[in-house]
């Protein structure tokens, strides 16, 4: 995908609230058996990772918690929810006010002042390209590779190359964010590419599936009928988007070669 | 006036950190530990001249990821609050249809055994 390489059509200056996409400087963590460090001054550098000891158990015997320690990293990182979501309490409070009878002002600075409402904000950590492995790079900057989303190098944002690493997603205080730690948002077409990525990473894998047949015949697939057939034979009909349909019938049985125009020797 | 060296002994502790043991010509000692940027010191040593030994030390990374980034965030403040969100209506909150649920169906097979 040619987009994913021009930095103009990927990114977008950063404004008002928090936005899905949002490149934010943000800590994530993923918690380990073992121990690590104690807890030590802050990084003062982009990337600074660190294995940091929270507690160790005594016996090795439930119910006592096994010894943990947190990998935390410091560095780039994507802002996952969706819009809605990020203000979702925040709009559900709004509207009771102004319901009260507030005004529409007077509701927002309102809302806005609760550090109760949509507390939390989950991010995903932005990784160089040297932490994936070799063979997984180039699907990686094409957007190919579930569980991942490329970030593209920008010279205006100064940022480098790398990918959000969505396996491997923060719960952040949104009180800990300020607007200087937000350096970049994602355009609009770049966040509906994000939104598949989450939605095939978290709860739909195989509409890649679904989109690649989509992709081969032309047509976007609305609906697969599967009709009852004898045991190793199956028959699905593919309904299109033009109300076209679509059948496929297979069987467990190897199938005929295919018959050759060409004379072998 | 003769010049009297400082000896200098390190050793690796952990994957990026640095032990270095600093012997003063006056007999004194100085240990300071560094891993990343993290640094701890031993010493009894006054705190400028052991700032000083701290700053002779090479640093473990050099500018970290996104260094011009880092650039030029630097000494901005991390407090402060964003624009506040424009109100738009409540979304609603409904329960998810046999339809809906449907549509996340397909299961994986053969998965990795526990």
């Amino acid at each position: 995908m040619a987009w994913f390489d021009d930095e103009a059509d990927y990114y977008e200056a950063a404004a008002g609230p928090l936005r899905q996409g949002d490149l934010v400087l943000a800590p994530t963590i993923s918690i380990e058996p073992g121990g690590g460090e104690s807890a030590g001054v802050a990084p003062a550098e982009l990337g600074a990772e660190r294995l940091v000891v929270l507690w160790s158990a005594i016996t090795s015997t439930l119910p006592e918690a096994p010894s943990i320690a947190a990998r935390i990293r410091w560095d780039l990182a994507m802002v996952l929810p969706h819009d809605c979501a990020l203000e979702k309490e925040f709009n559900e409070r709004a509207a009771q006010l102004i319901a009260a009878g507030a005004s529409e002002d007077g509701a927002i600075a309102e809302a806005s002042a609760d550090s109760r409402l949509d507390r939390h904000i989950a991010v995903a950590p932005i990784r160089g390209y040297e932490d994936a492995h070799l063979e997984r790079r180039q699907g990686i900057r094409n957007g190919q590779r579930l569980g991942t989303f490329p970030v593209v190098a920008s010279a205006r944002y100064l940022i480098e190359p790398g990918w959000v690493d969505l396996d491997a997603p923060t719960t952040v205080a949104r009180s800990l964010f300020a607007p200087a730690m937000r350096v970049a948002a994602l355009s609009s077409q770049a966040v509906n590419y994000l939104r598949a990525a989450l939605a095939k990473h978290w709860a739909h894998r195989d509409l890649s599936r679904a989109e690649e047949l989509s992709r081969t015949i032309g047509r976007t697939i609305v609906a697969v009928h599967a009709a009852p057939m004898p045991k190793d034979r199956l028959r699905a009909d593919l309904v299109l988007d033009d109300a076209a349909t679509i059948t496929l019938e297979g069987s467990r049985k190897p199938a005929a070669p295919a018959r050759s125009t060409r004379r072998t020797v | 006036m003769m010049k009297r060296s400082i000896e200098l002994r390190k050793r690796k502790a952990g994957k990026n950190g640095v032990v270095a043991t600093l012997g003063m010509p006056e007999g004194q000692i100085v240990t300071v530990a560094r891993v990343d940027e993290r640094t701890e010191l031993v010493s009894l040593e006054p705190e400028d001249r052991v700032r000083e030994m701290v700053a002779s030390l090479k640093r473990s990374r050099q500018g970290g990821r996104h260094a011009l980034l880092a650039e030029r965030l630097s000494g901005q403040l991390r407090e402060g609050p964003f624009p506040p969100a424009q109100v738009s209506s409540p979304e609603a909150d409904v329960a998810t249809t046999p339809v809906e649920a449907e549509l996340f169906g397909s299961r994986a097979e053969n998965r990795r055994r526990f």
